[in-house]
């Protein structure tokens, strides 16, 4: 089974505000489509986007990484990546790779 | 360490195998009954120690899980690189290097061995089997 099948990307809105709304598992090998994605929700809002990591359901550190480069995307853009109820497997692995507190996270729709 | 059981796995030196690492610990481990808040942890730990012998070491690595007569989980990945792999601490705006933090933060103790062959990490986590 390839990678292909278990994650998806799709461009909604949340809250008013343009979102990436990502589901199913971001390891290495969709790191670079992961990257494209938030590239582009970052350059299309002017880095003011919302990253939906409700339906996530497996994270890696490679996933964290691109997040984390977005982050700094967004902020070089004058806005700010925030990020919209992760699930509790991504809430904890952000938790311990020590990122958690560097995003802005929404609990519940703005 | 003396085994009860164990299960391996050869993976192909593809990051798209990433996944079909992680399906084999779940099926694993659900097989031994391990309960299911435990087998997270070990799916993360699996998948950056797969992703690092395809990344860093660029071979075809293999996964094993085996239960020890104490109760604990060894999981076990070998690749034919004799690099080793360094731990690192990234700053606040290093976008890299978590993988280890990751394995390190989950696990009870890991290690590497070495010998002519490659390397393999072994991690433990301890009660797994409570």
């Amino acid at each position: 089974m390839s990678g292909e099948w278990d994650v998806a990307f799709e461009r909604s809105e949340r809250g008013g505000r343009p979102a990436l709304v990502v589901s199913g598992e971001i390891d290495l090998s969709v790191a670079g489509r992961f990257a494209q994605e938030l590239g582009n929700l970052v350059g299309d809002t002017d880095g003011k986007g919302l990253v939906d990591l409700s339906g996530v359901a497996f994270i890696d550190s490679s996933g964290v990484r691109e997040l984390l480069k977005a982050k700094h995307a967004a902020e070089g853009a004058g806005g700010e990546l925030s990020l919209l109820t992760p699930s509790a497997s991504c809430r904890k692995v952000l938790e311990i790779s020590g990122v958690l507190s560097e995003f802005t996270v929404l609990e519940a729709l703005p | 360490m003396e085994s009860v059981r164990e299960a391996l796995v050869h993976l192909p030196s593809d990051v798209a195998s990433l996944g079909e690492g992680r399906r084999f610990v779940a099926r694993t481990l659900r097989d031994w009954k391990v309960d299911e808040s435990r087998i997270e942890p070990v799916l993360l730990v699996a998948n950056e120690l797969v992703a690092n012998a395809i990344v860093h070491a660029q071979s075809a690595p293999v996964l094993s899980l085996a239960e020890s007569s104490a109760g604990d989980l060894l999981l076990r990945v070998s690749d034919e690189s004799r690099a080793l792999p360094v731990p690192q601490a990234p700053s606040v705006d290093d976008d890299g290097g978590r993988g280890l933090i990751l394995v390190q933060a989950l696990s009870d103790r890991w290690g590497i061995d070495t010998d002519t062959d490659g390397k393999s990490v072994w991690v433990t986590f301890a009660g797994a089997f409570a």
